[in-house]
């Protein structure tokens, strides 16, 4: 045997102790005790559900009210779709049609439908 | 159902019964100086009594899953202290505080400082292997490992722990 295996044999048996009855007891309490109360059911569950319902509540209600009560610059943009729609009618033999509106900051979009595209036609 | 469903606590009472010895010698052998060995196996216990469900039944798959968290464990205590060990050209190592000066106390020294310079895993190697007298394939089965690994550590542990200590591997 290798001298260093020795060494580390006689360096083992002379750190040798083992685990004191008293000390192994106090350990096994505590962890028998951490074991229990991990398989409780959680009493703070409730409390937290609640509050996390109720904090829940209050963001739908706050969503809600915000989308009810909507700027004035969006219901413009509204009223220039409808103003708009009208130009969406098709033009007799044309095979078109427009949808003309305005953004918020005041630039005319018009899009124009084309019943005759091709898409394959664009592709070289 | 298992029993871990049943009644968590006497499961892992009866882990602690079954396993505490041969872990906490297996913690003594890992741990490094400050660190009580007997932290390391609580808090190994601890983490199976939180999750007892996790804890595979078996007395040999038990005892290799405890093994793994203890390793765990002592990896976590080496982070969290100071290593104090430094080596020095040529492989030897200095100590970096006070040896005491009786010929045995300094070899044993000598020693445990070579086993500190070891990673855990290849130091839980070499433990279970030249200490515990664990065969190759056991320790492979315990740490989740091939052979072929074991026996590349347990080659580069005792090329390390010889270079330390001066001597032929």
């Amino acid at each position: 045997m290798s001298s260093w295996k020795t060494r580390l044999r006689e360096a083992d048996t002379a750190h040798a102790r083992d685990l004191a009855p008293e000390e192994a007891r106090r350990l096994r309490r505590t962890i028998v005790a951490e074991a229990e109360r991990a398989a409780r059911p959680r009493i703070w569950s409730l409390p937290f559900v609640l509050t996390a319902g109720s904090l829940a509540a209050a963001a739908a209600a706050l969503v809600f009210s915000t989308a009810v009560a909507m700027p004035p610059q969006a219901l413009e943009v509204s009223d220039h779709l409808a103003s708009d729609q009208a130009d969406t009618a098709p033009q007799a033999g044309s095979g078109r049609q427009q949808l003309q509106f305005a953004t918020p900051g005041g630039t005319r979009i018009i899009w124009v439908f084309d019943a005759e595209f091709d898409v394959k036609g664009t592709l070289p | 159902m298992d029993r871990s469903d049943d009644d968590p606590a006497g499961r892992v009472a009866a882990l602690f019964d079954a396993h505490h010895e041969r872990l906490f010698r297996l913690a003594r052998r890992l741990v490094r100086a400050p660190v009580d060995p007997a932290d390391v196996v609580q808090e190994t216990f601890l983490r199976a009594a939180r999750a007892p469900h996790r804890v595979p039944c078996g007395a040999s798959r038990e005892e290799a899953w405890l093994v793994r968290v203890l390793i765990n464990v002592c990896k976590d205590s080496w982070r969290h202290t100071a290593v104090r060990v430094k080596a020095v050209s040529g492989g030897h190592l200095r100590a970096s505080e006070p040896i005491d000066p009786e010929p045995a106390l300094v070899a044993h020294s000598m020693v445990w400082r070579a086993l500190d310079r070891l990673s855990v895993r290849r130091r839980a190697m070499l433990v279970m292997y030249e200490l515990e007298g664990k065969r190759i394939p056991d320790i492979a089965r315990a740490l989740g490992i091939t052979a072929v690994t074991v026996r590349w550590h347990l080659m580069r542990a005792r090329r390390e722990m010889a270079r330390a200590l001066g001597d032929d591997i």
